[in-house]
């Protein structure tokens, strides 16, 4: 025995340390997915927002825009997406259910960028894609910022960390 | 043969009491332990839904702090800029912008209505030019109320989205409002003079102010009485807003 005592943070290590103490590893993980769930609840809490207190005609109006949903569809969906945006978002940001989010928010991802782009490719001008309500956004720089945010998603859906950091999903267990 | 039986001595009856009190003990002990695991996991599963409840109430009491429910009233429109039946019963408000694509298109339902609800409604156009995404959806607005104070708004509307695409990015437009004024009742020289009145532009602007007052995000919008339609959901349902007025 060298006698010699192993530190971490200037405190002697003990033994117990190696079983309560969680790897830098997870722990970066672990405030990782904290960044990207406020990053990815952020925005669908705005977009959501933004749509759910104009009139939801106008986003009826954008919708159809689209010519993909049939008519008796448009005003139901005008009314409850920016509701299912704005309750996936808060679960995200504070942590609850955050694989369910995570795999909910990525379809709504996926969703908008496969309608954004099925409207690019039928040549339908769209002067906004409708996603922020009044906020102007091209429909091209919608579907790359669609694209981030699915990684992101994603990225919380698989890597599975033991706790994401301030989650009440953490403070639940 | 003589079958003894042996008298259990008073130690082995202890004995196997005792086995028997340690296995109802543990019995029960592995009882209660499952039954507390049930109530804990019936607990969580409660706070949890408790839980997803509350945080689904946080939007719903934001939005109806913020969201607008009355919308400022729609102001006066000169007469020259109205069409259809002056004292029809039911009105249309339309904000709209020369260089929006939808707006264009729409002009043949305005068309068909008109024709389909002959005496029964009457149209009244309002500037809403989205100058940050139409660069000469001003300049066009501006034209249309020259035109306007010829009395020749609506033909010369009607050229306006005819021609959208000729003119939309145009560095100058102005030769194509002149191209579309000519052929129409319309004093050139006066229209041209009109082109650079300063005086317009606020008038162009009242409208947009009214519009953003009324929550209109998008053109076209159009109200109908009281219902507002965007876009391409007028062409759908245009008929039967007009209808729902006339029942009134």
């Amino acid at each position: 025995m060298s006698g010699k005592t192993r530190e971490y943070l200037g405190r002697p290590l003990k033994s117990q340390d190696f079983f309560e103490r969680e790897p830098l590893g997870e722990r970066s993980l672990s405030w990782c997915t904290f960044v990207f769930r406020v990053a990815i609840g952020g925005v669908l809490i705005y977009a959501g927002f933004l749509k759910a207190v104009a009139p939801a005609a106008e986003f009826a109006g954008a919708i159809e825009a689209y010519h993909l949903l049939p008519h008796a569809f448009v005003t139901p969906v005008a009314y409850g997406l920016p509701w299912m945006e704005m309750w996936v978002g808060t679960f995200l940001v504070m942590g609850f259910a955050i694989k369910l989010s995570a795999v909910l928010a990525s379809g709504l991802f996926i969703l908008f960028a496969a309608v954004i782009g099925s409207a690019l490719a039928r040549g339908i001008d769209l002067a906004s894609c409708g996603c922020f309500g009044a906020e102007t956004l091209s429909p091209r720089h919608t579907i790359f910022a669609d694209l981030i945010l699915i990684a992101l998603s994603l990225f919380l859906v698989f890597a599975r960390p033991r706790h994401s950091a301030l989650s009440l999903d953490q403070w639940l267990h | 043969m003589i079958n003894v039986v042996q008298v259990p001595n008073v130690v082995q009856v202890l004995n196997v009491v005792q086995i028997l009190n340690a296995v109802r003990i543990l019995n029960a002990v592995h009882k209660l332990a499952l039954g507390s695991l049930h109530e804990i996991l019936f607990y969580i599963t409660v706070i949890r839904i408790w839980v997803a409840l509350f945080l689904m109430m946080l939007p719903v009491i934001a939005v109806n702090a913020v969201k607008q429910t009355h919308w400022g009233p729609i102001l006066a429109t000169p007469k020259s800029r109205q069409t259809g039946d002056p004292h029809a019963p039911v009105t249309i408000v339309e904000y709209s912008d020369f260089q929006c694509p939808s707006c264009a298109k729409m002009q043949t339902t305005v068309h068909n209505l008109l024709q389909t609800y002959q005496g029964k409604i009457r149209v009244m156009y309002k500037y809403y030019p989205l100058i940050k995404i139409h660069k000469n959806a001003m300049a066009a607005a501006q034209a249309a109320e020259c035109a306007a104070d010829q009395n020749q708004f609506w033909p010369f509307e009607d050229q306006l989205f005819a021609t959208q695409d000729a003119w939309k990015d145009l560095q100058n437009p102005t030769t194509s409002y002149l191209a579309i004024a000519l052929p129409l009742k319309i004093d050139v020289a006066r229209f041209q003079t009109c082109l650079n009145d300063p005086l317009k532009i606020p008038i162009i602007e009242h409208d947009a102010a009214e519009a953003r007052d009324r929550q209109v995000t998008a053109t076209p919008t159009f109200f109908v009485g009281d219902e507002r339609l965007v876009g391409g959901v007028f062409a759908t349902d245009g008929a039967r807003a007009i209808e729902k007025e006339l029942r009134k």
